[in-house]
């Protein structure tokens, strides 16, 4: 181990920020391999070794370019794809292929002693939003009502109990797929008495609910270790915006915004609750100055909210990437005796 | 934003485009032998081209379903048909022309899905006087952005 920094971008082929990432640590002469996970195994290959020091040693080959992975330092977990195993094996045996390799490459890259942005396991708990609601409000932030239901009755309900208006938002994602494959997007969107006529489509799952909350303006704050940036995200003014800005970026305005340091404070406390080194969170201000938690995503977009503000987060990860300490503080490994 | 490459008259487009990524492969590959629509119509020198095609405005053709089938879950309602770009396009709506140089610059640009809107991953250029492609500019639908 040379002691330098190495990153290890995990991630899938067409993937901007990584692009960005690595110009910034070349620009820093700071090693770098980048694992499309989708490469394995049809264009890459594991040699790992269990030594008698308890540590994985070995190597992971992409096409012509060497892993070693005792020299990793750091690991970015960014955008990873499913593994692509050989599409002319049978779909029981491409199943198998495809555990196989998850547990295998899974398990060597969580025994070293590196930092993770953001370790895998803390992502999966903080992608729960009812969770995330949770953890948000032990760390002092408010949050909105919310219902989680697939009882109609319940909906109405809560519609009557808050005359200004609910909203429903996905819990999983907003993104998905119909039948012909074509991309749809279900986007945060008001929910009137009408909508809960329809009460066997809201018995087919579970609806997020919540009370809609009046808007100054929409904050993304992006946490990356223990620095806190701001962004003002101003989208009132435009109908297509004002429920969700994602509608309508072009009519979005943005600026730098200076959070109050008890909202920076529990931003990071947030942040440290789930597990994660870095994190894009949604919060709102009201025109009475309430600072309301939204949400949070342990991998969200921040390239598109550096190049409208000049934050400098790309510089910030790289940063963290290549701080020298290793491990996330309960990830470092324990040595055999102590 | 550095130039990602210049591309000289005559040349294939992909292999002035990809000098950043020929020698390695750790960055996205950009899009090969893409190529924009015809020519842009130039409105004046140093003004954003004209485009003869465009990064799709989204189209909103769903939007909110008042009639949405007792089948589907409740969310569908709300479904909208919304164009997300995940590979780097050509966005000549933001590209522009140096009559000093003769050189097109068009921005690369990606994203803009429901994580985040668009931003700006370099830029191709290409050579011209101005008045007359030096290429016949593919206008398959393919290579168009979403």
């Amino acid at each position: 181990m040379t002691g330098q920094p190495m990153v290890l971008i995990l991630t899938q082929l067409l993937d901007s920020h990584a692009d960005l990432v690595i110009r910034e640590l070349h620009r820093r002469h700071v090693r770098v391999s980048r694992f499309n996970t989708a490469d394995f195994p049809m264009r890459s290959t594991l040699v790992a070794r269990h030594t008698s020091c308890g540590t994985w040693e070995g190597e992971l080959r992409v096409d012509q370019h060497l892993l070693s992975l005792q020299e990793i330092t750091s690991i970015w977990y960014r955008r990873p794809t499913p593994f692509e195993i050989d599409p002319t094996l049978p779909p029981a045996a491409q199943q198998f292929a495809q555990a196989e390799a998850r547990m295998a490459i899974g398990g060597v890259l969580r025994s070293l002693p590196v930092l993770w942005v953001n370790h895998p396991e803390k992502m999966v708990a903080a992608d729960y939003k009812p969770y995330q609601l949770k953890i948000a409000s032990n760390c002092g932030l408010q949050t909105p009502e919310t219902l989680l239901t697939n009882a109609a009755h319940a909906a109405r309900q809560f519609l009557e109990a808050h005359p200004a208006g609910i909203i429903y938002k996905t819990l999983s994602g907003a993104l998905i797929f119909s039948e012909s494959g074509e991309p749809l997007s279900i986007y945060t969107s008001r929910v009137s008495l009408q909508d809960l006529e329809q009460q066997d489509s809201i018995h087919h799952t579970v609806c997020l609910f919540q009370e809609e909350i009046p808007k100054e303006l929409e904050l993304r704050i992006t946490v990356i270790g223990k620095q806190v940036f701001a962004a003002a995200i101003f989208s009132q003014h435009s109908p297509r915006t004002q429920v969700d800005f994602r509608q309508a970026y072009a009519d979005l305005r943005y600026g730098v915004y200076t959070l109050p340091q008890v909202i920076h404070d529990r931003c990071l406390a947030l942040t440290k609750a789930l597990g994660l080194s870095f994190a894009a969170i949604d919060m709102v201000l009201t025109p009475d100055h309430r600072y309301v938690f939204l949400e949070l995503n342990s991998s969200g977009q921040w390239a598109w909210i550096e190049q409208a503000t000049g934050l400098p987060l790309c510089e910030t990860l790289v940063n963290l990437l290549t701080e020298t300490r290793k491990g996330n503080d309960e990830h470092i490994s324990m040595e055999v005796g102590a | 934003m550095n130039h990602e490459a210049e591309i000289h008259p005559g040349e294939p487009a992909s292999e002035s485009i990809s000098h950043s990524v020929v020698t390695s492969s750790i960055f996205s590959p950009i899009a090969h032998g893409w190529k924009p629509g015809s020519l842009p119509e130039l409105a004046t020198p140093g003004f954003p081209l004209a485009p003869p095609f465009i990064v799709k405005a989204p189209t909103c053709s769903l939007s909110q379903n008042t009639e949405a089938s007792p089948t589907v879950p409740f969310g569908f309602r709300f479904r909208i048909r919304k164009n997300s770009p995940t590979h780097p396009v050509i966005d000549l709506t933001h590209g522009f022309y140096d009559p000093v140089t003769q050189v097109y610059t068009v921005p690369l640009r990606t994203g803009g899905d429901t994580e985040g809107d668009v931003f700006e991953t370099g830029y191709w250029t290409d050579h011209g006087d101005g008045k007359n492609p030096n290429r016949s500019w593919d206008t398959m639908p393919d290579r168009e952005s979403d």
